[in-house]
């Protein structure tokens, strides 16, 4: 048809000539008027806007971030808090230092494992 | 200073310092090709020719981000297919007509008025059935002129990208191309 391989990767005059008559524009000088004239107008509010939008919702973005992170600083409790205010469960007997020191052989798994009571 | 013999990078500098002429002189190299860009992705002509419109003020009010060591139509034509996929969101693309069964088929049949119009019409529905990147990237290889680096960067894809849709759209084309090109040879 053309003479051209799809995989030849040169520019197909036929299938450009038929490319171009379908996607025929109208006047070149007629439209670059009309660019000109609206580009001497004052920019819409809306497009400032639009400008402002991205880079708006960015920062927005990075201080509540930056808030959410200081705020859990200061309401979260330390761990070492909760390691010393952390009560003791109900029923479990502490196992004393001096029942494992008192001892002249190492203590028997019963006691480490015990409820502490020998 | 002739404007002709002035670069695009040259004529960008001028244009974002203020100089309108500088900024008429870009929009006259590139109207053809933005419009029939703009054409390529939102397939109507009004809707095209204000994309073109907004993509050329987007470029002008952002001049100050070209990068004058690459080239300028890239650059221009990358901001022209955002501003035409963005209007294209904002609207319903109008609905493709269906088309006849003998344009649909590629058969010639009687070389009367409307079946060039229908073969011409079955081309343009082919053209409008392919992925818009195909049909971009077809467009700006083809008609345009462009390489396949220029077409990766005003798409914003690989290459390797670039060829397969190449390749691929040119497939989809050739056979309502062949209809219509045999029929307007055996008119000639």
């Amino acid at each position: 048809m053309t003479g051209h391989s799809p995989f030849d990767h040169v520019p197909d005059p036929v299938m450009g000539e038929a490319l171009r008559e379908i996607l025929a524009v109208g006047e070149d000088p007629e439209f670059v008027r009309r660019v000109l004239e609206r580009a001497r107008l004052p920019e819409p509010w809306w497009e400032i806007l639009g400008d402002w939008a991205r880079p708006s919702v960015a920062a927005a973005m990075v201080i509540m971030a930056i808030g959410g992170f200081l705020l859990g600083r200061v309401v979260a409790p330390r761990p070492t808090d909760m390691a010393l205010s952390e009560p003791v469960p109900a029923g479990i007997a502490l196992l004393e230092a001096s029942v494992l020191m008192s001892e002249a052989g190492p203590p028997d798994v019963e006691t480490i494992l015990g409820d502490g009571s020998r | 200073m002739r404007r002709d013999r002035v670069t695009e990078a040259e004529l960008a500098a001028l244009a974002h310092a203020g100089d309108a002429e500088a900024f008429g002189e870009l929009v006259t190299r590139y109207a053809a090709q933005a419009r029939r860009l703009a054409r390529t992705i939102l397939l109507d002509p009004d809707d095209a020719d204000d994309a073109a419109q907004d993509g050329f003020l987007a470029a002008w009010r952002h001049l100050g981000r070209y990068d004058a060591s690459r080239p300028f139509g890239p650059w221009l034509l990358r901001i022209v297919a955002n501003a035409a996929a963005d209007r294209r969101r904002r609207r319903r693309v109008r609905q493709t007509e269906e088309l006849s069964p003998v344009a649909a088929s590629g058969d010639a049949g009687p070389a009367t008025e409307t079946d060039r119009s229908a073969l011409r019409e079955a081309f343009e529905v082919a053209l409008e059935e392919l992925p818009e990147r195909q049909r971009m990237a077809v467009v700006l290889f083809d008609v345009e002129g462009c390489s396949h680096a220029e077409i990766a960067a005003v798409l914003g894809i690989p290459e390797g990208t670039v060829r397969s849709d190449v390749f691929h759209a040119r497939r989809a084309l050739r056979g309502p191309l062949a209809a219509w090109r045999g029929w307007k040879e055996s008119e000639a």
